[in-house]
């Protein structure tokens, strides 16, 4: 019983799935041939994240899964975008747009969350809010490529693929499938969202705020201002152009040596709007601080 | 509930007992190798595990482990380490981590794959079906490589690429630690480049819009003007003015990128190189 906690974990950790009815194949707006660059992100517990609009609704959070049969969309996500399920749990979407450009029109679906979903979102193992999976009904439209090294993956459109899966029970001609492990798994995922639900959940990201300097290098080993946008809040604090930046200090923190453009921009990362910020500058072989306060909503 | 302190205690000494040991040098050239596609839509792969088998296993993106069936396992005669904490194996088989010493698909091989001992429900459902199976190739394995999965020719390939998957331990329990724990701070999302304007969510709340475009900046240079509704950055949806702060924080400076904004009723394309700064 120990151990059971932590298998569970990794047992939610696999979206995968075997149970589906098949869905008819649907027809595509996406051409064949067609090159899309989806852009994607690694959720904290590892999964292929993407971001897609049903019928025009969203963006929602969708996980890559070969390994799950078809679409699944939580029925919340289904029941805001106006979708019912028929009896059979299945449910159409008319137009379904992934981030990066693919398009595929009257997407079948499953509407239902699976347990591991709903788990890893109790938890907030993912770090985000998970509404779905992307599995072999919605993938196989495309040759899929997958690389962490770049910020996209790339989908092309392939089209003459049969995609109506089976469930293993369908597919097992009156074969016994062994499924007590399943509702062995099903008890453990539970009982781990149970024990490690999230209080709270995380407070939404917020921008950083907004100096208003250039740099003409992140590699040289001072933070030289090579220019201040007019009327930035870094022209507001008085600095100038050629000023050198040796440390800076952020709200009541102490101040921290500057050691290069690149250096400030780490330092500064987690400055929030509004947030007053002191740079210790050299101007003309003189030491001058300047008080800065983020703007807000400037890139 | 009195025990839960002791409880998780004894789960996070478990992760720390399994704690993925990096796998490392990939000795490979680009490969493909044939897929078969289950009739459930499942993925089956051949696969060699320290240079036996074939064994066959589902490749699946949705899983960040691999795991291997305690047949395989025995077959390969693996045993867990031991130590004072290691009962026998429990539900599902499940007997722990190791590292295999090899993992290959077509001419592909990884060395010192970390995987899971275990009988997967799933896997084992499906392979009283279709036919054995001995267990998941998932994140950890597919990661390391420019991975291409092309249905419709029942094909994979993995080409080596510079990428070693993180630790997935740490993420998920500072994870669980934050969300069992009291208040936390907001992530801040900061850009990467220096673009020169302002923006603010719209008055209709359906986008956002350019305030102001600073005199002299790369947005100025770009051709941005205050009023501008931007819907795409860099392939991303810029929806809302979080979604423009996490796509800018991807953009290294002085690399040129494509934004598209709504100028009244007319879709322009802008092209930006944003400078460094902040």
């Amino acid at each position: 019983m120990k151990r059971f906690p932590v298998l569970a974990l990794f047992l939610l950790l696999v979206a995968g799935r075997c149970s589906a009815a098949p869905p008819p194949a649907e027809p595509a707006a996406s051409k064949p041939g067609s090159v899309y660059h989806i852009p994607y992100r690694l959720e904290d517990a590892q999964h292929l994240l993407v971001r897609a609009k049903l019928n025009g609704k969203g963006p929602y959070n969708f996980i890559i899964d070969t390994g799950a049969p078809a679409l699944y969309v939580g029925a919340d996500i289904a029941d805001k975008i106006g979708v019912k399920p028929a009896p059979d749990g299945w449910g159409v979407f008319d137009r379904l747009e992934v981030e990066g450009g693919a398009v595929l029109e009257r997407v079948k679906a499953r509407i239902e969350s699976p347990a591991q979903l709903k788990g890893m979102n109790a938890m907030g193992l993912a770090g985000v809010r998970i509404d779905g999976v992307f599995g072999f009904n919605l993938l196989a439209n495309f040759r899929i490529e997958i690389d962490m090294t770049q910020p996209k993956m790339t989908w092309t459109r392939q089209a003459g693929l049969n995609l109506t899966p089976m469930s293993a029970s369908e597919s097992a001609n009156g074969k016994a499938v062994p499924t007590q492990g399943i509702t062995q798994m099903e008890s453990l995922t539970k009982m781990a969202s149970a024990l490690f639900a999230q209080k709270t959940p995380p407070p939404a990201p917020v921008p950083r705020g907004f100096f208003g300097m250039e740099f003409s290098s992140d590699k040289a080993d001072t933070a030289q201002v090579a220019a201040v946008l007019a009327g930035s809040p870094a022209a507001k604090a008085g600095v100038k152009t050629r000023d050198k930046i040796t440390a800076l200090a952020i709200g009541g923190d102490p101040a921290a040596d500057v050691q290069s453009a690149a250096d400030l921009m780490k330092q500064a990362a987690t400055v929030a709007a509004g947030t007053t910020v002191r740079f210790m500058v050299l101007r003309n072989g003189k030491k001058v601080t300047l008080t800065l306060i983020a703007g807000q909503g400037g890139i | 509930m009195r025990t839960q302190p002791r409880l998780f205690l004894l789960v996070l000494a478990l992760f720390a007992a399994l704690l993925l040991s990096g796998g490392s040098e990939v000795r490979a050239q680009s490969h493909s190798a044939p897929l078969e596609l289950l009739a459930s839509g499942h993925i089956a792969i051949q696969v060699r595990l320290n240079g036996q088998g074939p064994y066959r296993m589902i490749l699946d993106t949705g899983a960040p482990v691999t795991f291997i069936s305690t047949r395989v396992a025995r077959a390969l005669k693996i045993v867990p380490p031991a130590g004072p904490n290691q009962p026998a194996p429990t539900a599902l088989g499940f007997g722990g981590q190791t590292v295999l010493k090899s993992l290959a698909v077509g001419d592909t091989e990884q060395k010192d794959m970390p995987a899971l001992i275990l009988d997967h429900p799933i896997v084992e459902a499906l392979g009283g079906v279709f036919g054995r199976l001995d267990g998941i190739v998932g994140f950890s394995f597919f990661s390391r490589f420019h991975t291409t999965i092309d249905y419709l020719n029942a094909r994979v390939s993995f080409e080596p690429v510079d990428y070693k998957p993180e630790d997935i331990m740490a993420g998920m329990m500072s994870r669980l630690m934050k969300g069992m724990g009291g208040a936390q701070k907001a992530r801040v999302i900061a850009p990467r480049s220096l673009w020169g304007l302002t923006i603010t969510a719209s008055a209709q709340n359906d986008g956002v819009v350019v305030n102001q475009v600073y005199a002299r900046s790369a947005a100025a240079a770009a051709g941005f003007r205050p009023g501008d509704h931007i819907t795409i950055l860099d392939d991303r949806w810029t929806d809302t003015v979080n979604d423009l702060y996490e796509a800018a924080s991807l953009i290294a400076p002085n690399q040129p990128v494509v934004v598209k904004v709504l100028r009244g009723t007319q879709e322009i394309v802008l092209t930006v190189r944003p400078r460094i700064g902040l």
